[in-house]
């Protein structure tokens, strides 16, 4: 009898043997025999010379795993765990097994010895963690060859227990200008059938907010454009009366099923939150998972990242919900925890909305002892698509390799989008034209720009690549000549597409910069085109600086001018100094023009598209890329009111 | 200030050439300057006169805005010399440095304040200014046995350049001598921390 898990967990195999856990508690059998107690590890429990304990748990763990139900919140005298940093819900049951002991109660702790010291996260063993620490204490600690034995006694009741008599909940809705969702939201939540509510807004009270005394609103001392959600949050759990807690964004469909599956997070209840989705279609076939439950995957430097509060964004999983990991973190969006636990840790305020503050309370929760899960007692319904919709669902089946994931779109809803386009969602809110409008607008708002873009341009379009890539054309055609430029771009991109982290801004910037520093033309020397065809009239007079003159192997238009360019014999070439000379390609046949031009010396040759004024700034052609493949998997991009099927 | 061997740019210590500038802080704002000390990272300072310096010093010296007490580094044309001016630095409670920038053709000074006068500290080296231009000359100033370099990223004057900013830190390395203390000072910070991430992984 023992705790197990399902393989792909991984969990590994070598567990303090049954013959090192006999001897580990041969010392405290006496204990043993004189109180009841519960053995709870993945070594299976050998003979202890008849001496039993009263509840041997079997189960299978995983992120929902709850030992309270079983054993009672604070009820145990005595527990026993063995081998239970071999898997990775470790942090998971650690938390458990604190919250199963009674006050005074004895915990013995058998393990692998080099598994004690701590993780990647933090070189505190579990059981030593900030949280653990204020109720529990190490008595002893013995280690016989590589198993190490550590008797914990738990010193006070955790600090959970001050207020688990407290059924009532507190329910902090972030608000930012009016939202009749947030007021919807605070009339549900009033009507839970739950022991006691009260609802907080943090922001502007909705115009519509039930008038309730249990209904209140706190806001920031002075207003933030950057969303300072993370002292926002902090500022409700200071302002709750309850200590349950759940803290929200205003994209909320709440049911009367919150109430039971609040009811079920128990009085362990470290922070949880639900799955979240946005349904894509009227009928509900196809949920679209919302940004809930993430794991940052990293154990090299990832003191620095947490120092920093910087991570890369290219190692942010979402992970399967039964799956856990020391740095998983719920998304901020939906927070079910308790008013003590967020005291304990709170957000940090020097972040803002953006910056990755998510992540970093997931990281400081779990560095404390207080893991980040998920439960499954309900789905939860965001009524706001995501931004960037395509979610993917990845597979953690070892700590240092993500499995790529597999999109959260079913062949059947591609199949729907294409037959059935009407039975869609639009992604967007608003209708096409207040969208074109409010983007070209904070378009024509960035600093450089030579020209504006006006409605007129995107008449046209009648959804959301099409209408990216317009504007892709408009920006190709700027000259973004300076850092300030550039940044002002992905700033648009920012505020109009999806609030991307400061730092993966500056990773595209820099990567464009040097990729422009790469096509810039010298100033000085001698610029040679190359060929006179449709290329050459096309982009001519398009390159940084004027041609001093094009060759061409067509002998009958040596000596003669086009557009105002005198073409030459590529014989010319050989009166130049390479190392002053660019020849710029004007024709699809590069490698066979590299080629003979090399004949005449090493020059530098480069392809005019490359080149032009006109090239691509990648984080917006990427986007236009992006953009046609969430079209192709939801149909209807706008507001219904509006007439915008793109299929 | 703690010294550090890093054998490649991005492993050094990072200071903001014009704080940790974003959509919502320009580059060189006070905005972007209260950001990066918030989140320990420190910055260049322009400074010009006793009025702005108090004003820099009162930002920086806030346990609120620099909460783990980074120093301040000020960019002048000449070493503040006022009184009233020091007396806001020696109140601001934080490491205090000045870079005087008025010297052409070497790298410049870099002074530390002691708490009643400017002692020499090290240097500042620009990204204009290339490894080879310098000689042991620029760094053989006797008066302090352990000094700062601060040392411009690519970044900052143009595109991020990895491979020239490790032939610099190469070169002048040799030209400081082993006991220098190097300093990255960026125009990328939040990108430079990533990929020391990537680095260290």
């Amino acid at each position: 009898m023992a705790l197990h898990e399902l393989p792909r967990f991984r969990r590994a195999s070598d567990l303090p043997s049954g013959a090192a856990l006999r001897q580990a508690l041969q010392p405290h059998l006496s204990t043993l025999a004189a109180t009841p107690w519960t053995y709870c590890g993945y070594t299976p429990l050998p003979d202890l010379h008849g001496v039993r304990p009263s509840l041997d748990l079997t189960m299978t763990v995983d992120n929902q795993t709850v030992l309270t139900q079983a054993c009672g919140f604070e009820r145990q005298t005595a527990v026993v765990t063995a081998g239970l940093r071999a898997s990775r819900f470790a942090p998971v049951l650690c938390w458990e097994v604190l919250h199963t002991l009674a006050p005074g109660g004895l915990w013995i702790d058998v393990d692998v010895d080099s598994r004690c010291r701590g993780t990647a996260l933090t070189p505190l063993d579990f059981p030593a963690r900030d949280y653990a620490r204020l109720c529990l204490t190490a008595e002893s600690q013995q280690v016989a060859g590589a198993v190490r034995t550590t008797v914990w006694r738990k010193h006070a009741a955790s600090p959970l227990a001050a207020h688990a008599g407290d059924a009532g909940w507190t329910f902090g809705i972030l608000t930012a200008g009016d939202s009749p969702r947030a007021a919807r939201m605070a009339r549900a939540l009033l009507a839970l059938d739950l022991p006691a509510v009260e609802v907080i807004f943090c922001g502007p009270r909705p115009n519509d907010a039930p008038s309730d005394p249990r209904v209140r609103a706190i806001d920031l001392d002075t207003p933030e454009p950057r969303g300072w959600i993370t002292r926002k949050k902090n500022l409700l759990a200071t302002a709750a009366r309850h200590e349950r807690l759940c803290l929200l964004h205003d994209r909320y469909e709440v049911t009367p099923a919150w109430a039971r599956a609040l009811g079920t997070l128990g009085s362990s209840l470290s922070v949880a939150t639900f799955p979240q989705v946005w349904l894509a279609d009227v009928d509900g076939r196809f949920p679209q998972r919302y940004a809930d439950y993430q794991v940052l995957r990293q154990d090299q430097a990832l003191a620095e990242a947490r120092n920093g509060r910087l991570y890369a964004g290219d190692r942010v999983f979402y992970a399967p919900y039964d799956d856990f990991a020391e740095t998983a973190f719920i998304c901020g969006g939906l927070y079910a925890t308790t008013r003590t636990v967020w005291t304990l840790v709170g957000q940090d305020d020097t972040l803002y909305h953006g910056e990755w503050e998510d992540v970093s309370f997931g990281l400081d929760c779990q560095r404390a002892g207080i893991p980040h899960r998920v439960s499954l007692a309900m789905t939860v319904e965001s009524v706001n698509p995501h931004p960037m919709a395509l979610t993917r669902i990845h597979d953690l089946v070892a700590p240092d390799v993500p499995t790529p994931g597999r999109f959260h779109v079913s062949a059947a809803q591609l199949e729907t989008a294409k037959r059935e386009p009407w039975r869609f969602k639009p992604l967007f809110t608003t209708s096409r034209h207040a969208y074109y409008t409010r983007v070209l607008a904070r378009l024509n708002r960035v600093p450089g720009l030579d020209a504006s873009l006006g409605l007129g341009a995107v008449a046209n379009c009648t959804g959301l690549a099409d209408f990216w890539r317009v504007i892709d054309a408009f920006v190709r055609r700027q000259p973004l000549a300076t850092r300030e430029a550039q940044a002002g771009v992905l700033h648009f991109l920012s505020d109009t597409i999806y609030n991307w982290p400061n730092g993966e801004l500056l990773q595209w910037l820099a990567a464009n910069e040097r990729a422009r520093a790469a096509q810039d033309l010298p100033a000085g020397g001698t610029l040679v085109g190359w060929g006179t065809g449709a290329q050459f009239r096309a982009l001519h007079t398009s390159l940084d600086r004027p041609l001093d003159f094009v060759v061409d192997s067509d002998a009958t238009r040596w000596g003669t001018t086009i557009e105002g360019c005198t073409v030459r014999s590529p014989e010319i070439l050989a009166t130049l100094d390479p190392s002053r000379t660019v020849i710029v390609v004007f024709s699809a046949f590069r490698d066979e023009i590299r080629a003979a031009a090399r004949a005449f010396g090493d020059f530098r040759v480069v392809a005019a598209p490359d080149v032009a004024t006109l090239r691509p700034f990648h984080p917006l052609t990427d986007m236009v890329a992006h953009f046609e493949e969430v079209e192709h998997c939801y149909p209807v991009t706008f507001h219904a009111d509006t007439l915008e099927a793109a299929a | 200030m703690t010294r550090t061997v890093a054998t490649t740019p991005h492993a050094l210590p990072l200071v903001a050439r014009r704080g940790l500038w974003d959509k919502f802080a320009g580059p060189g704002s006070a905005e972007a300057i209260t950001r990066g000390y918030r989140r320990g990272v420190a910055s260049i300072l322009g400074c010009a006169e006793g009025a702005s310096l108090q004003e820099l010093a009162t930002l920086v010296g806030n346990p609120v805005v620099n909460p783990t007490r980074q120093p301040l580094y000020l960019m002048v044309e000449s070493l503040p010399t006022h009184t009233t001016p020091l007396r806001h630095l020696a109140g601001c409670g934080v490491e205090t440095f000045a870079v005087t920038n008025g010297i052409e053709g070497g790298a410049w000074p870099l002074y530390r304040w002691t708490g009643n006068a400017w002692t020499l500290a090290g240097r500042y080296v620009p990204a204009s200014m290339a490894g080879h231009t310098l000689s042991t000359a620029d760094f053989s100033d006797a008066d302090y046995a352990q000094q700062v370099v601060l040392t411009e990223a690519a970044n900052v004057s143009g595109p991020e350049d990895d491979a020239a900013d490790a032939e610099r830190l190469g070169a002048l390395r040799v030209l400081a001598g082993p006991h220098a203390v190097f300093v990255r000072v960026s125009d990328f910070v939040e990108f430079d921390l990533l990929v020391r991430q990537q680095r260290a992984a």
